[in-house]
This record gives C-alpha cells, sequence and structure tokens, in this order.
C-alpha cells in the first residue's frame, strides 16, 4: 500500500512540473512581496536597531524565508478537494480502495516537495541576491530546521483538508476558505513576524496551531530557540498535527456517512 | 455639433444600458441574502486582518522612517478604499479571462451594443463592500490618530479626488491584464502584482522603496497617485511641496486617460487578431487549448507540454 501512495505522489510531482510559466510567474509574485516587506522592515528598523532579539538581517531573512516557504506549507487559496465536492467527484475518490486522507496526503507531498524545489529554494535565493540575507552554518539549526518544516509542510496539509471538507457540509464555502487561510497567514508570521507580536497576542499564538506551520522552522533556522525549548516545541507541533489529523479523519467519515451525490 | 450630439447620445445609452446591468446583478446577489452577509464578512475581516498588520507593527516600532501610526493608517485606508471600489466595480473585466477561455466572446461581439459596456457590467462584486467598509474605517481611525490636523474643504475634495483617482488607476490596470488575455488566454500574474502588490506597496510612503520601484509607480503605473502624492502634500510630511502636488494631478489624470486610451488601441488590435484567429481554426490544435478543453486526463499527461 505504501507503494501506491508513493506513486501518487510522485504523480502529482510529475503533474506540477508542467506548470513551467506558473511557476515562473509565481516565483515574481512571490519575490515582489518579498521586496515590498524587506523595504518596509528597513524603514522600520530605522527608528530602532534591536526587537525582541532580533536585528535588521534576522528579520530580513525571516521575512524572506516565510515568502520562501509559503507555497510549501500553505498555498494561498486551496480549494482542489472542495472542487471535487462541489463537482461530484469525490464520490469516485471515496470509493477508491485506499484511504481517502492518506490519498490526498500523498498527492499533496507530491505538489510540496515540487515547490519546495522549484519555488522555495528560488525565492531564497533571489532574496540573497537583492538584499543579501545570509544562511546559517551551523548544522544543528538545519537539522532541526528540516524536521520542523517536514511537520510544518503535514501540518498544513491537514489544515487545508480541514476547511475544505467543510464543502460536505456547506456547498460554497469560498468564503471560508478565504478566511482561514488568512488567520492561518497571519498567525504564522507572514503579514507581521510572530516574534514582534506584542506580548499577550504571543502568548496565545504560540499555542496555535499555526505557529508550527512556518514561523517555528524559521525560528529555528534562524537560531533564535536555544536546545531545550526545541523538543518542547516540536513536540507541541506534533501534537497539533496529530490532532488536526484525527479531527479531519473523523469529519471525513462523518460526511462519507451522509454522502448524497446530486445529480445521480 | 451633430457628432457632438451622436457622442452625447452614445454616452447616455451606454450609462443607462450600465445601470440596467448593474441592476441586475445586485439584485441577482441580493437573493442569496445569508451568503451575500457571510461574504461580506469575511472580506471584512480578511481587509481588517491586512489593516491591523500595519497597527501591529508600531507595537515594537515607534516610526516607519519618521512617519507615525496614523498617517501610515490613513495611506492604508485610503488604498483600501480604492481597491474596494476597483474590485466592485471592476469586477467584469476579472472575470474576462474566463469569458474568452469558454469562449464566449463571440456572443459579446455579436450583440449590437458597445463590448466595453457589456464587459464592464457583466459582474458587480457585492460582496467587496467588505473591504470597502474596512477602508471607511480605517480612514476613520487614522483620521482620529491625526486629529491634530487642520482640514479645509480643499483638503476634503483633494481626498475624495485621490480615492477616485486610485480606483480608476487600478481599474486601468485590470483592463491592461484583459487585454493580455487575447494573446495569452489567462491574466497573467503580472496584473496580480500591480493591483494587489500596488496597494501593498502604496500602503505604506513611497520614499522607503528602491528608487527604480519609486518611479515605476509614480511614472509607468501611477498608483501614487492614489495614495502617497496626497496624504504627504496634506499631512505635511512632504516629498514635494504642496503646490507641486497640486500641478501633479493633472499628470496623474493625464496618465490615467493616455493609459485608458493605449489600452483602447490595444484591445482593438486584440480584437481583429481574436476574430481573424478563431475563424481560421487554427488555436483548435495548439497544446494549450487541448489542455484547457480537458482533453488530457490524469493518465497520459505528456511532460513536455509547453504551456503558454
Amino acid at each position: 500500500m505504501l507503494r501506491f501512495y508513493i506513486e501518487v505522489a510522485r504523480t502529482a510531482f510529475r503533474r506540477q512540473l508542467i506548470y513551467r510559466w506558473a511557476n515562473l510567474a509565481g516565483l515574481l509574485t512571490n519575490a515582489f512581496f518579498g521586496a515590498v516587506f524587506s523595504y518596509v522592515i528597513i524603514a522600520l528598523y530605522s527608528a530602532r536597531p534591536v526587537v525582541a532579539g532580533y536585528n535588521v538581517k534576522d528579520t530580513l531573512s525571516y521575512t524572506w524565508l516565510v515568502q520562501a516557504m509559503i507555497m510549501v506549507v500553505l498555498p494561498f487559496s486551496w480549494w482542489d478537494l472542495m472542487q471535487t465536492i462541489r463537482t461530484g467527484e469525490v464520490v469516485t475518490d471515496l470509493s477508491k480502495p485506499c484511504d481517502f486522507y492518506w490519498y490526498w496526503f500523498s498527492r499533496e507531498i507530491g505538489r510540496d516537495v515540487y515547490y519546495l524545489l522549484f519555488r522555495a529554494i528560488p525565492t531564497y535565493a533571489i532574496g540573497m541576491l537583492l538584499f543579501g540575507v545570509g544562511l546559517t552554518s551551523e548544522w544543528r539549526s538545519w537539522l532541526a530546521y528540516a524536521l520542523a518544516l517536514a511537520l510544518g509542510a503535514m501540518l498544513g496539509i491537514a489544515y487545508r483538508f480541514l476547511y475544505n471538507v467543510i464543502a460536505f457540509w456547506i456547498i460554497e464555502a469560498r468564503a471560508v476558505v478565504t478566511l482561514a487561510g488568512t488567520i492561518a497567514l497571519f498567525f504564522t508570521g507572514s503579514y507581521v513576524p510572530l516574534p514582534f507580536f506584542p506580548a499577550w497576542l504571543h502568548a496565545i499564538a504560540v499555542w496555535l496551531p499555526f505557529n508550527g506551520l512556518m514561523n517555528l522552522p524559521a525560528e529555528l533556522l534562524l537560531g533564535k530557540l536555544d536546545g531545550g525549548s526545541f523538543w518542547f516545541e516540536i513536540g507541541r507541533q506534533v501534537g497539533w498535527l496529530v490532532a488536526l489529523t484525527l479531527l479531519v479523519r473523523s469529519m471525513t467519515t462523518l460526511a462519507a456517512r451522509r454522502v448524497i451525490s446530486q445529480g445521480g | 455639433m451633430a457628432q457632438i450630439r451622436r457622442i452625447l447620445q452614445i454616452v447616455y445609452s451606454d450609462t443607462r444600458l450600465y445601470l440596467l446591468l448593474i441592476r441586475m446583478q445586485v439584485l441577482a446577489q441580493a437573493q442569496y441574502k445569508a451568503n451575500l452577509v457571510l461574504d461580506i464578512t469575511t472580506y471584512f475581516f480578511v481587509a481588517g486582518l491586512e489593516f491591523v498588520t500595519v497597527l501591529l507593527f508600531f507595537v515594537r516600532f515607534p516610526t516607519l522612517l519618521g512617519w507615525h501610526v496614523g498617517e501610515i493608517a490613513l495611506l492604508a485606508g485610503v488604498m483600501s478604499i480604492s481597491f474596494g471600489l476597483a474590485e466592485m466595480i471592476g469586477a467584469g473585466i476579472d472575470d474576462f479571462a474566463s469569458i474568452i477561455k469558454r469562449g464566449e466572446f463571440d456572443r459579446v461581439l455579436l450583440r449590437p451594443v458597445g463590448i466595453f459596456i457589456q464587459v464592464f457590467g457583466s459582474d458587480f462584486r457585492l460582496r467587496r463592500l467588505g473591504r470597502l467598509t474596512q477602508g471607511i474605517l480605517a480612514c476613520a481611525l487614522a483620521l482620529h490618530l491625526l486629529s491634530d490636523l487642520h482640514w479645509t474643504s480643499a483638503k476634503v475634495l483633494v481626498l475624495l479626488l485621490d480615492i477616485a483617482s486610485g480606483a480608476g488607476i487600478f481599474i486601468t490596470v485590470q483592463l491592461l491584464g484583459a487585454t493580455v488575455c487575447f494573446w495569452t488566454i489567462e491574466t497573467t500574474e503580472l496584473t496580480n502584482i500591480l493591483t494587489y502588490g500596488g496597494r501593498e506597496m502604496l500602503s505604506y510612503p513611497l520614499t522607503i522603496y528602491h528608487q527604480l520601484l519609486q518611479r515605476f509607480f509614480l511614472f509607468i503605473v501611477p498608483v501614487a497617485f492614489g495614495s502617497y502624492i496626497p496624504v504627504s502634500a496634506r499631512s505635511s510630511v512632504a516629498l514635494w511641496s504642496a503646490h507641486r502636488a497640486c500641478l501633479c494631478r493633472p499628470w496623474s489624470r493625464a496618465c490615467v486617460c493616455s493609459g485608458g486610451w493605449v489600452r483602447v488601441a490595444l484591445r482593438s488590435a486584440a480584437l481583429s487578431k481574436h476574430i481573424s484567429v478563431s475563424s481560421s481554426g487554427s488555436r483548435k490544435d495548439t497544446n494549450s487549448y487541448r489542455f484547457q478543453r480537458g482533453e488530457y486526463t490524469y493518465e497520459n499527461l505528456p511532460c513536455q507540454v509547453e504551456m503558454h
């Protein structure tokens, strides 16, 4: 069965390879927004040199890391599953002899690997060229980053699945998708870096699942978390991953029992 | 004299048609009240979160290159209103890509009314009222924070004028994207960069950016006239003096008008190409057309297909 899921992931990866021009266009968009936020950060730092332990270089690295990871972890509008529900194709997916969630999971893993190679790395490379952001040489940070990114990507898949599965109950769930996506992006540090949140909001935000999406990997790569809290943070991320996956699976089972497909 | 009368007649009939189309759209969307209210509330929160971002920056940092919270909030609020207006009114232009893809543009060409009015009036997104409301509230908050600013009727007029020019420029950019659709089928990401990116950029003062970006957004796609120039002239954190800002207003109007004419010229060129190409039927053999028609399934995707 594992062979099957690996093949699904590889097919999804190869399918994404075709959209070369769309990827290039998206890369330009990522780079543009990265540049805009970088200029804002530079202008803000003219007032104060260090804030919450971050200086200009760190915050610029953070911003470009988040821009690079955005397509890997939490693409802005993902309604593939919702569209299959709307058109009724979900019935064929549900009748396949494989697990529904793991099928979609492998598809998304394939896509995520594609975006890691062809969007994340080029985006950060553009950031290095334009703004001189660097990369740490600590191998421990890189290992931690790899682990956190993998877990964050899986968390992102579970979250995307969650807000798409709601379409089983509300057919026209486009507004919910937009709102869910924006809330996640806000609390993961894509709009304002999480270390810059006021203390009370930061205390709430670290306990939300969105912290583990992009903020945690970025902070780990920049080396801003000390060794002691590393395992605690990873544990929290894994905890949310398990919780969200269980929630999504139970919702899918509930929905599959009551699916009425319109149009025969 | 007869020419002028003819032009006035055309303008009058076009406006009547446009208002009729808009009324149809509004009534249709108001049928699904719950959905509409949910949509408006959602977009209000989304726009609100983006505004909260601007405010949150000022929790840790006292100023942004000399600009304070109130001024940046005013910039962001004005941009939000302009963008919301452009999204609401220019929704038909946004949908243009799908009209071309579905082949419905031939129907538009066959009707005895102007093409532009048909496309323009084909959609009117009431749900963008959410962003508009957020923009207005943001401006209200900004004006509260800027309570030591003296308001004259001239300044109010400039504020209204700059919201209108901002909206106009965004609609023109959308029109440019729609025109390019004739060649590329899909709207290019460039339009998204210019509209969403332009809005994001101009929510902050233009002076923080690189010279190249400044010149681009001042002279080539003059979105800066929608927010930065008027606000800086008004709140006397000036890049240019107030006099020069007033002089520049006719320049921005000229830019928008000339931009509009350029796009109209582009569209007529594109139209003639569209008619000649679709009549020859040569488009139907290209790979990209086949891809859109769904002839490629999950199993037989050739990996070397070029997508143009």
